[in-house]
């Protein structure tokens, strides 16, 4: 392609934008390398393997558990009738508004030695030997939290698919129960790995509920390598084999694909839905509603009632400045997102080739990776960044590292992905016809985001601003690592009461995160009609 | 000269959209750019107003040169108006303001001075503190040339720009938009896969095929003398014949059918069509058969005839390519 004046600017900022949100990914794969020392050799020699077996294993049963959850209760509330089914079909998507951290928090409260139900079950004299803190219970809890990926995945392409696939499967002489097996289901299999890919790097990603059960994963240990060790080149170590993970998944996912692009582009034919009845329809209610209480309206109603039995005492200085230190830090991460995504969606809509193309892609990595590697990576970067000042231009401190802006920096980094893809499709949906329109009248691109697009991507970035807030409120362990000493947000007041066993107290923080995801989740669902 | 293009080639991917394409065109000129879809027409206008560059050509507008292989000016400064085809206007901004987005350099009086000449000239005098929603499409239309006229550009391209519009108002607005345009006196770019559209409208017809225009001459011409069998049919219904060796292009209407006559041929379908018949013929010419769309006047009995005689009018058919 041919190099013009204007297009050099826009092309050199985005792509100077998308290395610098992805140099601290980058940069663990060059200390992952050049790692080396006693420590690490001691790891690798004694934990590492069982870290590497343990998610390994993590994952396997999480994603077992959210394929029956997932597919089954999409495939229930689409293609069968019954009351209520429509209740259903949002309920199984609210336990995407509870963390997985304070789920984990609040069975461990619930179903603990010192917990409700076992102190209840001793005073009618019942001994029992549950133990909460297992890796059985962590995976239900992890599947309890990811499931509605898979849900709502699987569920949007079914209902694109079915109808006319459907109805020519009858009108070929199938059963309808047979053509959903035989036709649906297996056309459903590109969507059902992409939820599943969604699941998986949830899981490798987690820190809250594993550290909180105690099971070694790799993000766990990146966690205790940096915290407890201060060692930056195991951990980045450690790091590159968690990215491992991460992209053969989404190779295997890419894979998964080959050639079947099922994108049949036939809209979605009228659905007959089979009636449900008697015992089926029994065990129906009582399959949908597993995942609905355990995921949502339990967790809900222990907060509000913890909210209301502690509030009097959290809601202190304490409590106000995590909501202050949550909503400034959020806010100036999601306004940078906005700002960076509507650059590198602009220079993509002005020069759409397959470098823009790739650059743009390029720029989301950060989204695929564990909050607690790109953490890792912000250390490093800030690290060899402050003591290469220190060394050559004599600084006295360190300028970056341990600062609100290493914090903020590796939000964006995490989170740019959910801006960029909002502001990307928000951009395609508006048409390039009012920016060639504008331009032919006489206003330089940049007059133009001004003068035309921004104007009429007024709500949309407003929606996409919204998004990556409430995204950056929840994160927990890029929070922890990042976060300057003593700096507490919502998330990490809400992690530091559980740890010190007071995840009671924990409610009003929780809540005040999962009013705010409900929020997020209300905006997905419009934007998704 | 207003517009020319030199030797343009695109290619996307490994498709070559335009081969080695060059057009002139004079002040105040209507040009249409025809052909089939994919043929690279609105590729052509693409380049023309800077949107897309060219792998190779040179395009100069006004006499200036706009782009080269060593230059390219930016859509912004070409001063070339664009009409869309769903028009492109802005939707946040009433017609006033749509009008005058591209002078708002010119002082504000001077602003509302030329946006009352283009509703004037464009008939959309009231409408102006309206929102592109609130009017018709005919009216958006306007609004979307008005937009462009205020901006003083001479050359205004439309892409597709009737196809949005329902056929009965079809007319009816291209007649309005080509007035308003030979009254301000710019020269215009119509793209379409419309024959009739093109037709109607240009004082000269560009016919793109397979990435390279194959005939470049005035409506009459085209219609009348086609250089190519595809050209032919697609302005109309068309009979190849042989003679000494040459291949012609005969238009029905230049088919004498009567009772004498130097050719004797076997009746096939007739279709009654009101003011005439059309009449399918076969015979043999010259040693090859042919098979002949010809009209009949609404009297001429065809009943029960399976064969008929009928004349070609040679003065008026001409040999292509």
């Amino acid at each position: 392609m041919k190099l013009t004046g204007s297009n050099v600017s826009w092309i050199g900022s985005t792509t100077g934008l998308t290395l610098v949100v992805t140099l601290p990914i980058l940069l663990i794969v060059l200390y992952a390398v050049g790692a080396d020392g006693k420590i690490l050799a001691h790891i690798k020699e004694t934990v590492l393997l069982d870290y590497i077996t343990n998610t390994a294993l993590l994952l396997f049963v999480v994603s077992i558990l959210t394929l029956i959850f997932g597919v089954s209760s999409a495939f229930l509330v689409t293609f069968y009738e019954f009351r209520f089914r429509k209740i259903f079909a949002i309920g199984l998507i609210l336990p995407f508004a509870v963390p997985s951290y304070i789920l984990g928090f609040i069975y461990s409260d619930l179903f603990g030695f010192f917990g409700h139900v076992h102190i209840f079950l001793m005073s009618l004299g019942i001994k029992s030997y549950f133990d909460i803190f297992s890796f059985y219970t962590a995976s239900i809890v992890l599947a309890l939290a990811f499931y509605p990926y898979i849900y709502l995945i699987v569920r949007a392409s079914f209902l694109k698919n079915a109808g006319s696939l459907i109805n020519s499967a009858l009108s070929l002489g199938m059963s309808k129960e047979r053509a959903l097996f035989k036709v649906v289901l297996p056309l459903s299999r590109v969507a059902i790995f992409a939820g599943l890919a969604l699941v998986m790097m949830e899981v490798i990603s987690d820190y809250g509920v594993v550290s909180h059960y105690g099971i070694k994963t790799l993000t766990n240990a990146i966690f205790s390598t940096w915290f407890n060790m201060g060692d930056a080149g195991s951990a980045a170590y450690i790091s590159s084999i968690a990215m491992a993970f991460v992209l053969s998944i989404l190779l295997i996912e890419k894979f998964s694909q080959g050639r079947a692009k099922y994108s049949t582009e036939s809209s979605s034919a009228p659905l007959e839905k089979i009636k449900l009845r008697g015992v089926k329809l029994f065990f129906a209610y009582f399959f949908l509603s597993i995942p609905v209480f355990f995921g949502f309206i339990l967790p809900l109603i222990w907060i509000i009632v913890f909210t209301f039995a502690y509030g009097g005492d959290t809601i202190d200085m304490e409590f106000l400045s995590a909501v202050t230190n949550s909503f400034i830090v959020a806010s100036l991460a999601s306004i940078a997102i906005i700002v960076i995504a509507v650059l590198i969606a602009y220079t993509y809509r002005l020069i759409p080739n397959m470098y823009t193309k790739y650059v743009t892609k390029f720029a989301t990595l950060g989204y695929s990776m564990p909050g607690a590697v790109i953490g890792i990576g912000i250390i490093i970067l800030f690290g060899d960044f402050d003591n290469y000042l220190i060394d050559n231009h004599g600084f006295g401190e360190l300028l970056l590292s341990g600062t609100l802006f290493a914090l903020v920096f590796g939000y964006i980094v995490r989170f740019l992905a959910v801006g960029l893809n909002s502001v990307s499709s928000s951009f395609e949906k508006l048409g390039i016809n009012v920016n060639r329109a504008s331009r032919s009248l006489g206003s330089p691109p940049l007059k133009t985001l001004f003068r035309v697009e921004l104007p009429l991507l007024r709500n949309s970035l407003i929606i996409a601003y919204l998004l990556v807030f409430i995204d950056i409120v929840k994160e927990l362990p890029l929070t922890l690592i990042l976060r300057p000493f003593n700096y507490e947000t919502l998330a990490t007041k809400t992690y530091g009461l559980a740890v010190i066993e007071l995840i009671q107290e924990s409610a009003v923080y929780a809540l005040c995160i999962i009013l705010l995801c409900l929020v997020s989740i209300l905006f997905s669902l419009k934007a998704y009609r | 000269m207003i517009l020319s293009l030199k030797n343009i080639s695109k290619s996307f991917g490994d498709t070559k959209v335009l081969n080695d394409i060059s057009i002139e065109m004079q002040e105040g000129e209507i040009l249409t750019i025809l052909g089939g879809s994919g043929s690279g027409k609105s590729t052509i206008l693409n380049l023309i107003a800077g949107f897309e560059r060219e792998d190779n050509g040179t395009i100069g507008i006004y006499g200036k040169t706009v782009s080269s292989p060593s230059l390219f000016v930016e859509p912004h400064k070409r001063n070339v108006g664009f009409v869309f085809q769903n028009y492109g206007l802005f939707p946040h901004l009433n017609v006033f303001k749509n009008i005058s987005f591209g002078i708002s350099k010119e002082s504000k009086s001077r602003q509302k001075e030329i946006v009352d000449e283009m509703l004037k000239l464009t008939g959309l005098g009231g409408l102006e503190s309206r929102y592109p929603h609130e009017i018709s499409g005919g009216q958006q239309q306007r609004v979307a040339l008005a937009r462009t006229l205020a901006t003083k550009s001479k050359l205004i391209l439309f892409d597709e720009a009737f196809s949005n519009v329902d056929s009965i108002l079809k007319s009816r607005i291209q007649r309005e938009i080509v007035s308003i345009i030979k009254e301000s006196g710019v020269s215009a770019i119509f793209v379409t896969h419309d024959s009739k559209e093109a037709l109607i409208v240009s004082d000269k017809i560009a016919y793109l095929e397979e990435g390279r225009i194959s005939q470049y001459s005035t409506p009459l011409e085209i219609y009348n003398s086609p250089l190519s069998k595809s050209v032919g049919t697609f302005f109309g219904k068309a009979n190849f014949i042989e003679k000494d060796g040459k291949s012609y292009c005969i238009r029905p209407e230049e088919c004498v059918v009567r009772d004498e006559g130097t050719i004797k041929a076997r009746v096939g379908s007739i279709l009654y069509l009101g003011e005439r018949q059309e009449v399918e013929l076969f015979f043999n010419y010259e040693g090859s058969e042919c098979r002949f769309t010809v009209y009949a006047d609404k009297n001429f009995d065809m009943s029960n005839k399976e064969s008929v005689n009928f004349d070609i009018v040679w003065k008026n058919c001409s040999q292509m390519r």
